[in-house]
């Protein structure tokens, strides 16, 4: 054997002693002694890494911690937790009830009804509703009035004004609404054309204060009512406006209207008198402005008991168109005749 | 190496009468909280350190953790796993929801570092020392670095990080042997900087 042939049959040997399984339990002994060597230090400088926990911020949990038992949490926390929801819900759901609660009653006593029908009157008359919230609460526009119109604002929401109109035309018509309130005074082109605005006035609008059409339409109170639709033009087309004004302006029950256009169907329109004549072009007469100091005194609430107003009426012409517009009745009696009451007022102007 | 309990001076036997203790903080006993929480308080927070790396959030944490287990104790059954494993479940996820706030917020890394800073830290070349090591393991999966948190930074044995985690203790083993190596990669990557920043 050359010392070649052994030289190789050691090669061969330490190669098989390589690959035995024992040299691989030796390799795998040093890459484990690398692998610890550097978990201790990993486990050394983890040490050293994290700081220890302040011992204030420690006391400080554990005293939370055993408040927080002290209060019953660990009892109740479960049962809190699940409530705290159902709550809020119910909550919720009694506002969604009390919201649709109001609306339900606004529905049923006419408020919502009756801001629509302010506007569709406004519109069957030509008049622009302002779009907005509604057209009941803005303002009417500017404008020159023709000569001899009412001036004073009547579509005012609130205003304290409507209850002193409401007398104020009852004042001013107070002697008319107690003389005849038949058409027979002025020409019969002239009844034909209050008439005609009446009736257009009325029939636009809602039947929810007056009576039916034909049953009565007189005014419902001895001294500062108004009929329901009809009568003088100022307050046939004034709207009440407050619940009160409404009541006041309702019929009696069982009153009659000695009036033939007294129909009684609907409000009167929210509308003045002067736009109303110029939109119609037929001279609406408009009831004379009072003083503005006697208005400014006023109580709106208080209800006048002695006759006034007679200073308003300009003259016999004016008193006959405003009676024959007027159909006016009287609580709990016959409303005198056309002729009783015509003699009257021109008895107490003589 | 011993276990965090032993290392805080607890007692040891609170993990040998878990069951005990457990049965009377269902029934709002206040000194089997206590008990607990002495137990369990240093390693929740160490945990949480590792994750959020400032003192102040770690023991906010920790603390937090201990409210929810009392809220929630009634849900907890003991069936042989150790309370640990619950607390860790509730601190992890009170870690995650801190990181989302913190990573809502814009938290910058200065001011990690200057959390970071402790007092046990003296050496320079410790402090980078420890900034790389937990630079190294937030690179890590999320299942390695459990581990070497579990296993280096809480100093919790093998079992109970398998207990805690669900995993057999094999698959512990082979994940913090990968997590190992990833580790010297890293921190071998590093070395050049680490040389060149120390002083």
């Amino acid at each position: 054997m050359t010392a070649n042939e052994n030289r190789g049959r050691f090669d061969l040997l330490r190669d098989l002693l390589a690959r035995s399984p024992l040299a691989s339990r030796q390799r795998k002994a040093t890459a484990s002694e690398e692998d610890r060597a550097f978990i201790h230090w990993l486990s050394t400088a983890a040490g050293t890494v994290i700081p220890e926990p302040r011992a204030e911020s420690v006391r400080t949990g554990k005293a939370r911690l055993l408040d927080a038992l002290a209060h019953g949490e660990a009892r109740d926390g479960r049962k809190r937790l699940s409530r705290l929801p159902g709550r809020g819900v119910a909550v919720a759901l009694a506002a969604v009830v009390l919201i649709a609660a109001s609306l339900t009653a606004s529905a049923a006593s006419g408020k919502l009804d009756l801001m629509e029908d302010i506007d569709e009157v406004l519109e069957r008359l030509g008049i622009d509703p302002v779009p907005g919230p509604s057209s009941y609460q803005r303002e009417m526009p500017e404008s020159d009035p023709p000569a001899g119109a009412d001036t004073r604002d009547l579509t005012e929401p609130g205003s304290p004004e409507l209850p002193a109109l409401a007398e104020d035309g009852d004042n001013a018509l107070s002697d008319q609404q107690d003389e005849p309130t038949t058409l027979q005074g002025g020409s019969a082109e002239e009844q034909s054309t209050a008439t005609e605005q009446i009736a257009v006035s009325i029939d636009e609008t809602g039947p929810s204060i007056a009576p039916p059409r034909g049953q009565s339409g007189g005014k419902p109170s001895s001294s500062s009512s108004h009929p329901g639709g009809c009568g003088h033009q100022n307050m046939a087309i004034g709207r009440p406006e407050t619940p009160a004004a409404q009541r006041r302006l309702a019929p009696a029950q069982g009153q009659t209207s000695p009036s033939g256009t007294g129909n009684g169907e609907g409000r009167p329109p929210a509308q003045r008198p002067d736009s109303i004549g110029a939109e119609r072009g037929k001279g609406v007469p408009a009831l004379p402005a009072r003083p503005a100091d006697d208005r400014a005194n006023r109580d709106p609430f208080k209800r006048d008991s002695e006759p006034h107003g007679t200073d308003y009426l300009p003259d016999s012409e004016e008193v006959r168109r405003g009676a024959d517009a007027e159909p006016s009745g009287h609580r709990g009696q016959e409303p005198p005749t056309a002729e009783e009451g015509r003699s009257r007022v021109l008895g107490e102007r003589s | 190496m011993t276990s965090a309990v032993d290392r805080l001076g607890v007692s040891a036997a609170c993990s040998c009468e878990e069951e005990e203790v457990i049965a009377r903080a269902k029934t709002g006993d206040a000194s089997a909280w206590t008990v607990l929480f002495d137990c369990y308080y240093p390693t929740l927070y160490r945990y949480a350190y590792a994750r959020l790396r400032l003192r102040e959030d770690a023991e906010d944490v920790a603390s937090q953790a201990f409210m929810v287990a009392l809220r929630g104790i009634h849900t907890f059954n003991y069936r042989g796993k150790p309370l640990l494993a619950w607390l860790y479940r509730v601190t992890r996820n009170l870690v995650a929801e801190h990181l989302r706030r913190r990573r809502s917020l814009g938290e910058t890394f200065d001011r990690l570092r200057a959390g970071t800073v402790s007092p046990a830290l003296a050496a320079p070349e410790d402090m980078v020392d420890a900034y790389d090591l937990l630079d190294a393991v937030s690179q890590l999966t999320k299942d390695q670095r459990e581990v070497i948190i579990l296993r280096f930074l809480v100093s919790l044995p093998t079992k109970q990080v398998a207990h805690i985690l669900g995993k057999k203790e094999e698959a512990v083993c082979s994940l913090q042997a990968r997590a190992i190596n990833a580790l010297r990669r890293q921190l071998a990557d590093h070395s050049p900087l680490l040389e060149t920043s120390s002083p």
